[in-house]
């Protein structure tokens, strides 16, 4: 085994003393599943995921959050917001993860640890709210993060087309616009599939 | 630097959410990691083979932790999750772990693009499923 030296294909440096046996360390990647309160993020995440999704906590100082913190669960050493994710082994070297956004917008914070180094979003429209996703589509195209809008078709709800959701969200046209059904493995699959599919189209598309 | 306060027995009994031990207790009152900036939410961490006889002054927290990684990798996050603290607290007793060669780590690239050949590795894994 190599040790202390860089992963050819993924240029990430293993932190390891030398000679020390361990388990190889896979890279990982990750995916934020964005949208309003109810949408379906954590149905979605637990559709494909490995693992019934998981529940981790960060903690937010008093510096990085506003006045209005009521959403957040109070304890005396600050607010700490809860975040759900999924997992799914692609190889042994190589493991996705599924980090759902804060169920309110307002902890940025938290948006900007998941954004960051993320392959790219899918934002989840709920068309009985479709205006609760408008936080998510704006976050992301000031960050430019690929994303694209995956609409949960919940029953009962009015029926959209894809246009007519692009319309409304008023996205650029290189956004894809998606229908899924978040509690079916083979839909969410689907969604994550066109993502990805979107990425390395427009990857390839860029000329260096 | 303010010292925190000591714990008294009686503080175990007090109602936290759930938690007896408040958490920065369980870091002896550090707030920052020393290497905090390695691990991320996807932060691989294993434990190291050759030592996992944990050393006497290794807190309960930090064995939890090596036992959880020694049959496969964890990240950070589902560390957090697993052993029921916040990230925070993660992070700080993950960075003790590693100044004792007790974990190795891996942390992702977060401020590059993942080569084409990792996003088309994930694409085909994703259609597998």
């Amino acid at each position: 085994m190599d040790y202390g030296h860089s992963d050819t294909t993924t240029a990430a440096p293993v932190t390891s003393p030398p000679g020390i046996e361990h388990h190889p360390l896979p890279l990982s990647v990750k995916i934020v599943i964005a949208g309003g309160f109810g949408a379906g993020k954590t149905t979605l995440v637990g559709a494909v995921s490995e693992i019934t999704p998981l529940s981790t906590e960060e903690r937010l100082t008093q510096a990085s959050i506003g006045v209005d913190n009521t959403d957040g669960v109070q304890h005396k050493d600050g607010t700490t917001v809860a975040l759900d994710f999924g997992r799914i082994t692609i190889r042994d070297d190589l493991v996705l993860y599924l980090f759902g956004t804060p169920g309110q917008s307002r902890f940025w914070f938290v948006w900007d640890d998941l954004a960051l180094g993320a392959l790219g979003a899918v934002v989840l429209a709920d068309t009985r709210r479709l205006a609760d996703c408008f936080p998510s589509v704006d976050y992301f195209e000031r960050r430019d993060l690929p994303f694209l809008v995956a609409v949960n078709c919940f029953d009962g709800a009015q029926r959209y087309q894809p246009d007519e959701v692009r319309h409304a969200l008023d996205l650029e046209p290189d956004v894809p616009v998606v229908l899924c059904d978040a509690r079916d493995r083979q839909s969410a699959k689907l969604v994550l599939v066109r993502l990805l599919e979107n990425l390395i189209r427009t990857r390839s598309g860029q000329r260096r | 630097m303010p010292f925190p306060p000591t714990h008294e027995p009686a503080d175990w009994a007090e109602a936290d959410s759930g938690r007896v031990v408040r958490p920065y207790a369980i870091t002896a009152g550090r707030h920052t990691p020393d290497s905090g900036s390695e691990f991320h939410l996807t932060t691989q961490v294993s434990s190291v083979a050759a030592r996992r006889s944990t050393p006497r002054t290794a807190t309960p927290e930090q064995i939890k932790i090596v036992h959880l990684c020694q049959d496969r990798p964890l990240s950070v996050s589902e560390i957090s999750a697993y052993i029921d603290l916040p990230i925070n607290i993660v992070q700080i007793l993950l960075s003790e772990l590693l100044a004792e060669d007790l974990i190795v780590i891996r942390s992702p690239d977060l401020h590059h693009d993942v080569p084409i050949a990792t996003l088309e590795a994930v694409l085909n894994g994703l259609r597998a499923l």
